[in-house]
């Protein structure tokens, strides 16, 4: 804060949260401490029971607000910024992104912002349907009062069946992905798990349907169902299709892998003059490692190379490490709204 | 402290605002008649007229119901008439229109369900949402089910708040078609309406809990139904901690633990049984809501008050039709926001033509008729074919949970609330501005969706939301000091505090210091047991330190006195100080001032007062610039605090005004309750320091005392930026060692200003007592 700022003088006493008293033992701590207390403990027959908060171990502890600072504000303006969204459009289109694009994705934020004459802009969160806090609570009454109550539970079975499939599957591929070898037998399976996850799907959008739509007269529901039940059979057909694929490719991305490992392990060898033990374990980890932590934290199937690349535990020395330092460096100078506030040299409006 | 708390009922969430209201717009009367907490604005309805037969034919009525083995069907046939199964007199058109409505109320669909739980068990955990009818309806399916002519004993429905028990059970009288105070009866503090028929009591939580201190195993009912346990103020924590207890012991009692939010496992795991792994069953009934859509920030607001205002604005300039509600923290913050809006609203309808705004601000403190105009409709259009008028409320909590504003459609949410904290190290229980809880958020929200489809603006973002935010507001009993709890479970026979069942256990420093805190006021011995001085300060409603003032008055000759300033803090300051008339109001209350301190201040206010004829008092207090309200509430508790004192006969003999000590005694009669709030001035620049805790503290600017005082003892710590003391009127050392030596142990005291200036004292008493002596030796 500049000169300009408010100066807010404040005398903080010598002790202000009275230390001094806490230390003493003085009559209640006696009191407490006959009755069966320890220093450190919580009051209470039950001191274990997972309902309790810190609250009761040491107390609430607040901050002073004595300004209007909205909630989750940090105070100090000057490093953050707002209003990047136009110049990360801007930087889109040089970045070779079409017109197109970047127009849809301006439109999709302007719907998300309801703007107006106070500049006040909002961004649509979920929809509470009561003060209920527990979401299956409702959810129960509601279909009780639609429809009869088993076909409900029979809808929750076929939900949690299909996406116990789906859990397997994704196992499934990234068991697949290591073993090269029986390649027809698992796409045999593979298929034979699409078409039962053609089934499912089906069945569990039927329900969905279901669910939704309770109120629509019954013919109109039946043939809804059967448009679906069609619809879903592409969907499962493309995503068999899919799938396949990207087996493949994957199986692809492996084997240029194995290559590139192998090559590294080559130089590394090459490069030290004593074959480590910890230079020949690498070929053999990532495959098994990368796989399944990229997985499930990226949920499209498809990987960007560059992962690959970096994700190699290949030595990189000299110059290239330099350089593919710097590299990472002006990666994550773009991706941080921060950053790239300092270099455009922008300052919060 | 249950009982300053119900004094201090306009500074909680209440259901105040709906007091001596008097319904004068048609419009929505109808509506406000099905409302419960509106009830006892009407006026008695026919069933007082009705010719009555007493309780006894009554019973036949009942013939082939067996009691805890009833049914519905049973039920509903006893309440289908034709005679009232409790009077056993006709029943009334009114009584039939009702329980048409009654039967269409959420809970009625479960009453089967409720049964069956009842009967099979001791204790049941009911969730209703608010809007479901359970406040006015579960001790009615409870009434038919105990048949408690047949035992004598009663059911007890506890409240919060005063001004909800009181008129849930006028709409349950009218209800049951029975004259409120026979049947169906409310005891509150200061006033019981109830009488030897009474099946059904509403009482506020407090009143039980003081009931429980005579009465260990609650023997006078058959069943106690706790209402709003979610609200989970400090009697009703206490309570449920007790009840627990007398379950135990009493294998008849029923216990229905009624709240309104499902934070419910944390209820079934408590009343459950710990070693089996047993939860308490739990029946959940949801109320009618509609969806609300909900709307965050994109980033982090600089001014939440101005976002606030901008929001409201903007809602009002684009949004379809629907009355706002814009939660803003205090007083002084929502008029300032209601000029605001007033303003823009005014230039917003000439320059843009939209639709009139009326603006209502809504706070504990507001007088009843102000806040009785928040019921008000919406604005009509200025001219014909205009665009719609809209109605804002600005409010503080209250609106969260306790008050429904029919017609409100947008919330405005800025994430803030005044909340009590207790720092127990520097033994400060003050209101501050904090963050409310994801559940206050919800509710908050929900509050949209009570007519119609709703939105919600909450000005954070969804980030700060999930992150900022704790889940649930901490309960009152981790929030205030304990000193008058302590006390109340000593009385209630509960020595071992250490593991007591309590739902959320204190913070053992809160503990320490309020036991600390009764041992320096005599009211524990130095083994912990309660002494006479504690078992009589129990009996007031009031703080301890205020109790034990208040008893030991007498020993100056200044019980009456001393009696008036009790009654004077206990309730919402007396002195008015309206934003624009500041210099008025600061000249009127100069001509109170006493130059010994603002104790004395007020006391000349109430003297004042007195004296003036009836009637007048009210024109006088805005003359003035005092608060009527505060003044005659004030008037009422003294005379209620009188009836305990003159019970207890202590002596009421004062000193006569002309008496030289007359103001002396009754600032030493002040020493005796307030020791341990003194402050002594620093020797360089205007600042005091609190004895003990050693804070830096200013006079307050409303103080009438002059800056030249060396000790002062405080009413109140004011925790701002600045800390102030509030309320202080000037002591002498000598007092304060003579009244309380313990804690003026010189020996106690670290090396300071404060040691050496109460060494000099000390010297100086010794002196003095030398003196006498060789005075009285010659």
């Amino acid at each position: 804060m500049g000169l300009a700022g408010p100066s807010k003088k404040r005398k903080i006493s010598h002790d202000p949260n009275n230390t001094k008293w806490t230390r003493s033992t003085g009559f209640g701590h006696r009191m407490l401490t006959s009755q069966g207390w320890a220093p450190g403990t919580i009051l209470g027959p039950d001191p274990n029971n997972p309902h309790h908060t810190v609250a009761s171990q040491v107390g609430i502890k607040v901050m002073l607000k004595d300004d209007t600072l909205g909630l989750g504000c940090k105070g100090n303006q000057e490093d953050t910024c707002t209003g990047l969204g136009d110049l990360q459009s801007l930087l889109g289109r040089l970045n070779g992104k079409t017109d197109e694009s970047v127009k849809s994705e301006e439109d999709t934020r302007r719907k998300m912002w309801i703007e107006g004459r106070y500049g006040m802009r909002f961004v649509r969160g979920e929809v509470l349907e009561s003060t209920w806090v527990t979401k299956g609570l409702k959810k129960e009454v509601k279909e009780v009062k639609d429809e009869s109550d088993e076909e409900m539970k029979d809808a929750s079975e076929q939900e949690t069946k299909s996406a116990d499939a789906t859990d397997e599957e994704e196992g499934d591929e990234s068991e697949s992905s290591k073993t090269n070898k029986d390649k027809s037998k698992e796409k045999n399976r593979r298929d034979r798990e699409s078409k039962k996850k053609k089934r499912k799907s089906s069945d569990s959008e039927d329900d969905e349907d279901d669910d939704s739509s309770s109120s629509s007269s019954q013919d109109r529901k039946s043939d809804k169902a059967k448009r679906k039940a069609d619809k879903a059979l592409r969907k499962a057909e493309k995503q068999a299709k899919r799938e396949r694929k990207e087996a493949k490719r994957l199986r692809k991305d492996e084997k240029r892998r194995a290559k590139a490992e192998k090559k590294a392990l080559k130089s590394a060898i090459a490069a030290s003059s004593a074959p480590s033990s910890t230079a020949s374990t690498p070929p053999a980890m990532p495959s098994a490692e990368l796989e399944p932590v990229i997985k499930p934290a990226k949920k499209s199937k498809s990987l960007p190379n560059s992962l690959h690349t970096s994700g190699t535990s290949t030595p990189v020395n000299g110059r290239h490490a330099l350089r593919s330092k710097w590299i990472a460096q002006k990666r994550m100078a773009v991706m941080d709204a921060k950053a790239l506030n300092e270099i455009l040299m922008i300052k919060a409006a | 402290m249950p009982g300053e708390r119900e004094v201090l009922d306009s500074d909680r969430p209440t259901k105040k605002a709906k007091v001596s209201a008097t319904a004068t717009n048609g419009a929505s009367k109808d509506k406000d008649m099905d409302n419960p907490y509106l009830a006892h604005m009407y006026a008695p309805s026919t069933a007082s007229s009705t010719p009555r037969s007493g309780v006894l034919a009554g019973q036949d009525l009942f013939a082939g119901l067996t009691r805890h083995q009833t049914t519905t069907v049973q039920a509903q046939k006893a309440e289908d008439g034709p005679l009232n199964p409790f009077t056993g007199s006709q029943l009334s058109k009114q009584y039939f229109d009702i329980l048409k409505k009654r039967r269409d109320l959420p809970v009625h669909a479960q009453r089967d369900e409720f049964l069956r739980l009842y009967q099979n068990n001791q204790i049941l955990v009911f969730v209703g949402e608010t809007g479901s009818g359970k406040t006015t309806q579960i001790p009615q399916f409870v009434l038919y089910d105990e048949k408690p002519f047949e035992t004598g004993l009663k059911i007890a429905c506890t409240q919060p708040r005063r001004v909800a028990a009181m008129s849930v059970a006028k709409r349950v009288a009218d209800e049951m078609d029975v004259v409120l105070g026979e049947e169906v009866g409310y005891n509150i503090r200061f006033e019981n309406n109830t009488s030897s028929k009474t099946l059904l009591q509403y009482m506020t939580d407090g009143m039980l809990l003081r009931e429980a201190m005579n009465d260990h195993n609650l023997s006078r009912y058959s069943c106690i139904i706790l209402d709003e346990a979610h609200e989970r103020t400090l009697a009703t924590d206490i309570l449920m901690g007790l009840l627990k207890d007398v379950a135990k012991r009493r294998p008849d009692l029923k216990i229905v633990v009624m709240s309104a939010t499902l934070d419910a496992q944390k209820f079934q795991r408590y009343f459950g049984v710990e070693d089996n792994d047993y939860n308490a069953p739990l029946l959940a009934v949801p109320g009618r809501t509609h969806p609300v859509e909900i709307f965050y920030t994109p980033e982090p607001e600089r001014d939440y008050v101005e976002a606030a205002l901008r929001t409201v604005l903007q809602i009002h300039g684009s949004e379809p039709e629907g009355d706002i509600l814009l939660f803003l923290t205090g007083e002084e913050e929502i008029e300032e926001a209601c000029k605001r809006l007033r303003a823009e609203g005014d230039e917003m309808q000439r320059e843009y033509d939209t639709g009139p705004l009326k603006v209502y601000a809504l706070y504990g403190t507001l007088p009843p008729n102000q806040q009785q105009r928040i019921f008000d409709p919406a604005p009509p259009p200025a001219r014909a074919g205009g665009k719609p008028g809209r109605k804002v409320v600005v409010s503080t909590n209250i609106a969260e949970t306790s008050l429904t504003i029919d017609g409100i459609v947008y919330v405005v949410d800025p994430g803030f609330s005044k909340q009590k904290i207790y720092n127990p190290r520097i033994r400060v229980e003050s209101l501050l501005v904090s963050p409310i809880s994801k559940a206050s958020a919800q509710q908050r929200a929900g509050r949209a969706g009570r007519t119609r489809p709703g939105k919600c603006f909450r000005l954070y973002t969804e980030d700060a939301f999930k992150k900022e935010l704790i889940d649930q507001t901490y309960p009152e009993i981790l929030r205030s000091n304990l000193a008058s709890t302590v006390l109340e479970l000593k009385k209630l026979g509960i020595d071992d505090l250490v593991h007591f069942d309590f739902m959320d256990p204190p913070a053992p420093e809160t503990m320490m210091r309020a036991l600390e805190e009764l041992n320096y006021l005599a009211c524990l011995d130095d083994e912990g047991d309660l002494t006479t001085l504690g078992r009589m300060a129990s009996e007031y409603p009031l703080d301890p330190a205020l109790a034990v003032m208040l008893i030991s008055s007498s020993e100056f000759q200044c019980a009456s006195e001393i009696l008036s300033i009790t009654s004077l803090l206990s309730v919402p300051q007396v002195f008015v100080r309206p934003q624009h008339k500041r210099k008025e109001a600061d000249a009127a209350k100069a001509q109170f001032a006493h130059p010994d301190g603002d104790h004395l201040t007020m006391l000349n206010v109430y003297h004042a007062f007195k004296s003036i004829e009836s009637g007048a008092g009210q024109r006088w207090c805005l003359d003035n610039y005092l608060s009527f309200r505060s003044l005659t509430s004030a008037d009422n508790v003294r005379n209620q605090l009188r009836v305990i004192m003159e019970k207890q006969e202590i002596d009421m003999r004062t000193t006569p005004f002309e008496d030289r000590n007359y103001y002396n005694n009754i600032r030493q009669a002040l020493c005796a309750g307030f020791f341990m709030q003194v402050a002594k001035k620093v020797s360089t620049g205007k600042s005091y320091k609190t004895v003990k805790d050693n804070q830096d503290v200013l006079l307050h600017p409303s103080t009438m005392l002059g800056q030249e005082n060396e000790w002062v003892l405080y009413n109140e710590f004011v925790l701002t930026t600045k800390n102030y003391i509030r309320t202080v009127t000037s002591v002498k050392p000598e007092w304060l060692m003579d009244i309380a030596p313990n804690y003026y142990d010189i020996d106690s005291f670290d090396k300071g200003e404060i040691r050496t200036a109460l060494q000099r004292t000390a010297e100086k008493i010794a002196r003095k007592a030398k003196l006498s002596k060789g005075a009285q030796r010659s």
